[in-house]
């Protein structure tokens, strides 16, 4: 088992070297000078190459990607072009914003979308299974930044219950939390019908397997029973929930532009908006780590879940 | 008073195609210790016999009617609680493919210890030790790596040894097995017939065995019922079975069927299909495919005449062909 783990790992290597030189090649292939947008408009010739030189930008690409590399190793992700902080840290900061989100999202779609689809499943063609396909469907048509500018109307313009901007740290957690309220419902929207239906689905694909009924034939209830098909569902949905998990961490620009929520979606789109071409980089390499090492992550819950995965 | 007794059952299921009708009738009785085995073709009702006597269709698109004694307990009167607890302790079900009727993300020995924590309520400790016993009453030779194995891991046969010590771990009077060989390789099919026949004459077993091998069928069985489009059209002792076959279509199995000793003498396949069981003929479903074949036939429904004592045949030309006894028998059950 464990060997498999180190292998696992040693195989991740590849791969993050792999995403780091397309992420590097997406923003120097990308049209545009990065330059135009720091500099001033009437900055001469000289000024704008020394500027050029500072930054590396005159050397030949895979000079200039082995250099950043070797940064980035050694956690530098360089300056930010607009605002001149570390990009680590403003990195750092934007995705913590963003796991909280995530996190909850994920607590608040996980949970019911398990539970709903299980439900569904178990009532099959009954009106709750209805009542749930139809929620399920909603779910994963309706665009999220357009429930989040719903929400946004009802909830904070219309009755005034919670605030529509930012994530405040002055106010506390309870001020943080209410902050938080309406961006994780949005957020949760989309993999809540995603799982919803998944769950279903894969719930009914085992029910109507023979060993259920062979379960029944030897006198099992109908918890016992449950607990069959969900252990036998696991590795189908876990694979499901990791690529949620994803999608929520760095899928939510939309979310978290329409809440004004600090988060990695948040500094992206402020990024590619002021060419700051070190934290586009850098947003989009770290959230790429976080997606390799949250596959290995389900992969290897996958090989404790299921017998049938070999773990060697 | 039997063991089992089934007293026109009759089961249909609603489909999309209309009201499939199943079982159309059935009565057979079965006492302890002894092998009956179900013979037809595919489609003539077999499994769904065995899923009835253990309550096992699915009250939602399903009509059931007629009597299953199991105990003196009629099954199609007793709530889900009540069955369940039949399930696997009076009467277990062995079936066709073990492959897909295990679990496969749980341990041989885990499914076996959940039968016996659900009706006997054992420890987790004692559970396994019973485990271990009735691995060794399936003659494994590696009882401790089969319990922890699962079942993509080990032979198709180990399989079915596995599926038989679960069918038997809370020690059922009556074994249901459904064809528990015809997956299997030829040899290892050979095996696992033997250990049944062992283990149903060591454990004083009754046993309903679904087979459409006539051989297999000879090999373990007292008394034999031939199935066709839901009803049994004759019924006799293994032996007068083969001897003195009444019915056209059961006739028409064993020339069908490869025998020893039987060179020189054509295999000839049963020409034509079983009816559709949603547009079932009025008279005898096989007047289509039958040689025989008469008017009447094809009007009214054969009732079972008595061929010999203990032999009942579903054909209007029982009287005829086999003399004496026109009798009808309970023309009730028809
Ligand atoms: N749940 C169901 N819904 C609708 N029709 C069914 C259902 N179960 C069985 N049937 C139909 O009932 C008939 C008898 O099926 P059954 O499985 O008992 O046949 P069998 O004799 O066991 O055949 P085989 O040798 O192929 O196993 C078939 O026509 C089958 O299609
Ligand atoms: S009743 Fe008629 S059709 Fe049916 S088996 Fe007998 S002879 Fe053939
Ligand atoms: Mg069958």
């Amino acid at each position: 088992m464990w060997a498999y783990v180190g292998r696992r790992l040693l195989l991740a290597i590849p791969t993050l070297v792999g995403a780091s030189i397309i992420v590097f090649a997406m923003v120097h292939l990308a049209p545009g000078d990065p330059m135009s947008a720091v500099m001033p408009v009437d900055a001469s010739q000289a000024d704008i190459e020394a500027a050029r030189r500072a930054y590396g930008f005159d050397q030949p690409l895979p000079v200039q990607y082995f250099r950043w590399l070797v940064r980035v190793v050694q956690g530098d992700l360089g300056k930010s072009i607009a605002t001149r902080r570390p990009v680590l840290q403003d990195v750092y900061d934007a995705l913590k914003n963003s796991l909280v989100l995530a996190l909850s999202a994920s607590l608040l779609s996980f949970g019911i979308g398990i539970g709903l689809g299980l439900l569904a499943a178990f009532r099959q063609g009954r009106v709750l299974d209805k009542l749930m396909s139809a929620v399920a469907i909603v779910g994963v048509s309706v665009p999220h930044y357009w429930a989040g500018i719903i929400l946004i109307i009802f909830f904070s313009v219309q009755l005034n219950w919670l605030p529509a901007m930012g994530a405040s740290a002055e106010g506390g957690a309870v001020e943080y939390l209410r902050h938080m309220a309406l961006p994780t419902i949005a957020l949760a929207l989309i993999p809540l019908g995603v799982l919803t239906r998944v769950v279903r689905s894969a719930a009914l694909d085992i029910l109507a397997q023979e060993f259920v009924l062979a379960l029944r034939a030897k006198g099992l209830g109908r918890a016992a029973v449950f607990a069959h098909v969900v252990k036998n569902a696991a590795p189908q949905i876990l694979t499901v929930l990791g690529l949620q998990f994803g999608f929520q961490l760095g899928g939510s620009v939309l979310v978290e532009t329409v809440f004004s929520w600090p988060g990695t979606g948040y500094l992206m789109n402020l990024a590619i908006f002021q060419r700051d071409l070190p934290v586009l980089q850098g947003v989009i390499l770290v959230l790429a780590t976080f997606f390799v090492l949250l596959n290995l992550a389900v992969d290897l819950m996958q090989t404790l879940v299921d017998p049938r995965i070999a773990r060697h | 008073m039997s063991l089992l007794s089934v007293r026109d059952l009759r089961v249909e299921f609603d489909t999309r195609d209309g009201l499939v009708r199943a079982l159309n009738g059935v009565t057979f009785e079965l006492d302890k210790g002894l092998v009956l085995a179900l013979l037809g073709e595919s489609g003539s009702g077999k499994s769904v016999t065995l899923r009835a006597i253990l309550g096992l269709h699915p009250p939602s698109h399903t009509r059931i009617s007629g009597e299953v004694l199991l105990k003196d307990r009629d099954v199609n009167r007793l709530d889900e609680v009540e069955r369940r607890a039949i399930r696997g302790r009076v009467a277990s079900l062995v079936f066709q493919e073990p492959i897909t009727a295990l679990d496969p993300v749980y341990t041989i020995g885990d499914q076996i210890v959940e039968t016996l924590v659900r009706h006997r309520g054992l420890a987790p400790a004692d559970a396994r030790r019973r485990a271990r016993e009735l691995i060794d009453l399936v003659q494994v030779p590696a009882p401790e790596r089969m319990l922890r194995s699962y079942p993509h891991e080990i032979s198709g046969g180990m399989r079915q040894r596995g599926m038989i010590a679960i069918a038997l771990a809370c020690e059922p009077e009556l074994l249901l097995a459904d064809e528990p060989t015809t997956a299997l390789d030829v040899t290892v099919q050979a095996q696992i017939l033997w250990l049944l026949r062992d283990l149903q004459r060591r454990l004083g077993l009754a046993v309903v065995f679904v087979t459409h091998d006539l051989g297999v069928a000879a090999e373990i069985a007292d008394e034999a019922a031939v199935m066709y489009a839901g009803r049994i059209v004759e019924q006799a002792p293994i032996g007068e079975l083969f001897a003195r076959p009444a019915h056209p279509y059961t006739e028409g199995l064993m020339q069908a069927t490869v025998r020893r000793g039987q060179r020189g003498i054509p295999l000839v396949p049963i020409p034509g299909a079983p009816p559709n069981l949603a547009a079932l003929p009025a008279g005898c479903a096989f007047a289509a495919r039958c040689r025989l074949v008469r008017e009447e036939c094809r009007t009214t429904l054969p009732p079972l005449y008595q061929v010999r004592d203990g032999h009942v045949a579903r054909c209007h030309l029982v009287p005829e062909r086999f003399g004496a006894s026109p009798i009808p028998k309970a023309a009730s059950v028809a």
